[in-house]
């Protein structure tokens, strides 16, 4: 290690008033290969492997973290999406399913997903706990047994209601169209310390108003002790007899992405994969470890679709906080039906140039409108059903990951329902036109362009869908032979090996994830440091 | 195509290649533009072909500028450098397909290449790829037309055509937020 003062410690010093007593190390320090041990190595910085580390090191334990991304700070967010979504993004903004059906934007660098999220927060709903409990026999995750944790990490992270009078003109047409139909429709609550309410907080945040895990538990973690290897790629962990014995990882370029040819190798009494969903399954798969061919499997993703709808009057749906209202109006439906969520989504050009998915005029017209656009996304609840089956991570012949979903017909359905809401909600709100965004779009003015809405096919490959929530792949359950690891995160057959992330969700959860993963990393940390201690 | 339209051309295809199917695999592009020398990744066809689809997705809005002038096909081959190599062997089959005169003709009922078609005819035939029966070509078209829109529109050039000011700049407020 050198003696260059990394960001991370930086920052640490900043905001625990004292010198860190941890570091850390980027990349291109890493002059030779490194073999260290340690108590706990945690694979992914983002909301659960933050969190656990600075439970752990607060617990005086002695962890190593390792990042595939960079770290950044807010000097680095220059609010270009051409630079950050290669910068800040899985596969450089081009993550997808293998058929192209949904876009992935999930997020890469020291702090994950929450480096870039929308900062939406809502603590697990009580009727997805009692579904996991009843359905996949997840004992212990009750409302009540999670509430300390929720309040802990509330605490640490801002977590607040977002009041309506700041909300956008993008937010306010949700807001006034669920109004006028008599929907559900409240103000979301943000991890957020004096926002700039600049609506960029998908490219990171330029002035550490986002309470990322960046600026929040990381430097926790690293004022009191964490060493955390950024640019470093977890390869695969070596194990036998149901025990992890090292963590194998490339350190990386920052620049090409490429392996330097160094690498490090942690030896720890306790090993925690929380890479997210998708990078864990895929690394335990890499590392032969395939949970009775349960790994990967059930992988949910709150599958998105919008519209593009268009107000007279500007909308300028690029600036202000992304996502300030929402309506769980159709979240529960009847049986044997999938729900879905609304939320608003920022419109800036980059962003809608992708989702619009399109080519020549089509395209042309669409960003014309740009600062008239508004966009409400249906998030729709995948997982619920006994014979949902989601989607699949796999390894290509040449180690990469791959991501196949099954469109279950009722999500199908949910996705037509969710495009009929959102098309009578800006009507309601008073759009002059609301356009779909299939190969030929249905301008939808009046009920008769809704029943040309409804006539429309609906699935993958059919219109735009894109995946902001990944959960699954690793699920939590009571029963060995239909779970990969159990209540307390561990990975069954290993005795020192745990998942901490969104990978263990048994289903997706019909809100934002990230204070659900939050929550069950605080209340990991427990079960981790008994192991490691 | 349907599946069945794609079998029957499947089996003429094979008289086909006899007779001259092998020529038009081998037709070369047409170098309506020039090709960069600074290129890491992609060949100097698979540039002009994305170039020529970048020029068909992305038309410019008014007062905007080409996807030629925004550099969209030479920037998408610097990100292609930085990404796995797996990935850009699918991005450069895509392009190799797209632009190959036989796979036109099998798919699609042309002779031309993409490259050497012309606007209308490349419009068509992205028309075709986006609602294929064919996964490959919807796959295809999302990828392709997916990285040439954002591209595009990501850069500051193109903002005031869709009337967009661009971000605001916190360069204040960061320096007082690190002002002792």
């Amino acid at each position: 290690m050198t003696a260059a003062p990394p960001p991370g410690a930086a920052s640490a010093t900043a905001a625990q008033g004292a010198p860190a007593k941890g570091r850390i190390v980027e990349g291109h320090e890493v002059n030779a290969n490194r073999d260290l041990t340690c108590d706990v190595c945690i694979v992914g910085s983002g909301a659960g492997g933050a969190v656990l580390a600075a439970g752990l090191v607060g617990r005086g334990l002695n962890v190593v973290l390792l990042e595939a991304g960079g770290a950044h700070t807010k000097a680095d967010f220059d609010l270009q999406e051409g630079r950050a979504y290669p910068m800040l993004y899985q596969d450089r903004g081009t993550r997808g399913t293998a058929d192209q059906s949904i876009s992935v934007l999930q997020g890469r660098s020291v702090g994950g997903s929450t480096t870039v999220n929308w900062t939406t927060c809502f603590r697990t709903p009580p009727r997805i706990l009692k579904h996991w409990a009843d359905h996949h026999g997840v004992d212990g995750l009750t409302a009540d047994a999670l509430r300390p944790h929720f309040e802990s990490v509330e605490r640490r992270l801002s977590i607040a209601p977002w009041p309506l009078e700041r909300a956008n003109p993008n937010n306010r047409k949700l807001l006034e169209g669920a109004k006028k139909l008599g929907w559900d429709v409240h103000n979301t609550r943000r991890n957020v310390k004096g926002c700039a309410n600049s609506g960029y907080c998908g490219v990171g945040c330029p002035v550490d108003g986002k309470q990322a895990m960046h600026v929040t538990y990381l430097p926790d973690a690293v004022a009191g002790g964490l060493t955390l290897f950024a640019d470093c790629r977890a390869t695969r962990l070596e194990h036998r007899g149901g025990r992890v014995s090292a963590v194998h990882a490339d350190v990386l370029d920052r620049a090409t992405g490429r392996a330097t040819g160094k690498t490090v190798r942690v030896r720890a009494k306790v090993t925690v994969a929380s890479g997210g969903a998708l990078n864990t399954p895929a690394l335990l798969l890499r590392s032969g470890i395939e949970g009775k061919g349960l790994v990967g499997k059930r992988t949910f993703l709150h599958p998105v679709v919008t519209l593009v709808a268009l107000y007279k009057e500007a909308v300028k749906g690029f600036y202000g906080a992304p996502q300030s209202v929402y309506s769980h109006q159709f979240a529960e439906p009847a049986p044997g039906g999938v729900g879905f969520f609304l939320e608003a989504a920022p419109v800036q050009p980059m962003l809608m140039a992708q989702a619009a998915a399109a080519h020549g005029t089509m395209l042309r017209d669409t960003m014309a409108q740009l600062p008239h656009i508004s966009a409400v996304l249906g998030l729709i609840i995948d997982g619920l059903l006994p014979d949902e089956t989601g989607g699949t991570v796999t390894l290509r012949s040449d180690g990469r990951l791959r991501l196949d979903y099954t469109f279950h017909p009722a999500v199908n359905d949910a996705m037509a329902a969710a495009h009929d809401a959102i098309a009578r909600l800006h009507l309601a709100a008073g759009a002059e036109r609301v356009l779909s965004l299939h190969a030929e779009p249905v301008e939808v003015r009046d009920e008769a362009g809704l029943r040309a809405l409804a006539a429309k096919p609906y699935g993958g490959l059919k219109h735009p869908i894109f995946t902001a929530h990944q959960m699954g792949g690793c699920v939590m359950g009571g029963d060995p032979a239909r779970s990969v690891v159990d209540a307390k995160h561990q990975v069954r057959g290993f005795d020192n090996l745990y998942v901490v992330d969104g990978s263990v969700l048994p289903t997706s959860l019909g809100v934002n994830p990230s204070e659900t993963i939050y929550g069950l990393a605080h209340r990991a940390r427990d079960f981790v440091a008994e192991a490691a201690s | 195509m349907k599946r069945r339209t794609l079998l029957k051309v499947g089996l003429g295809g094979g008289v086909l290649l006899a007779l001259g199917g092998v020529g038009l695999s081998l037709r070369g592009p047409t170098r309506n533009r020039p090709v960069p020398d600074t290129l890491r990744v992609l060949s100097d066809r698979q540039y002009l072909t994305l170039a020529a689809v970048a020029a068909r997705v992305a038309l410019p809005g008014e007062g905007g500028p080409t996807s030629d002038e925004v550099g969209v096909a030479a920037k998408l081959d610097q990100l292609f450098a930085t990404m796995h190599p797996g990935d850009v062997k699918d991005i450069q089959q895509l392009l190799d397909l797209l632009d190959n005169a036989l796979g036109g003709l099998l798919l699609g009922g042309r002779t031309q290449t993409f490259t050497g078609s012309t606007t209308a005819q490349q419009d068509e035939i992205l028309s075709e790829w986006r609602t294929s029966g064919l996964s490959v070509r919807r796959t295809g078209y999302k990828v392709l037309a997916g990285l040439c829109a954002a591209t595009y529109h990501a850069d500051p050039k193109t903002y005031a055509s869709v009337g967009y000011p661009g971000p605001p700049s916190y360069g204040n407020v960061r320096a007082a937020q690190e002002t002792p």
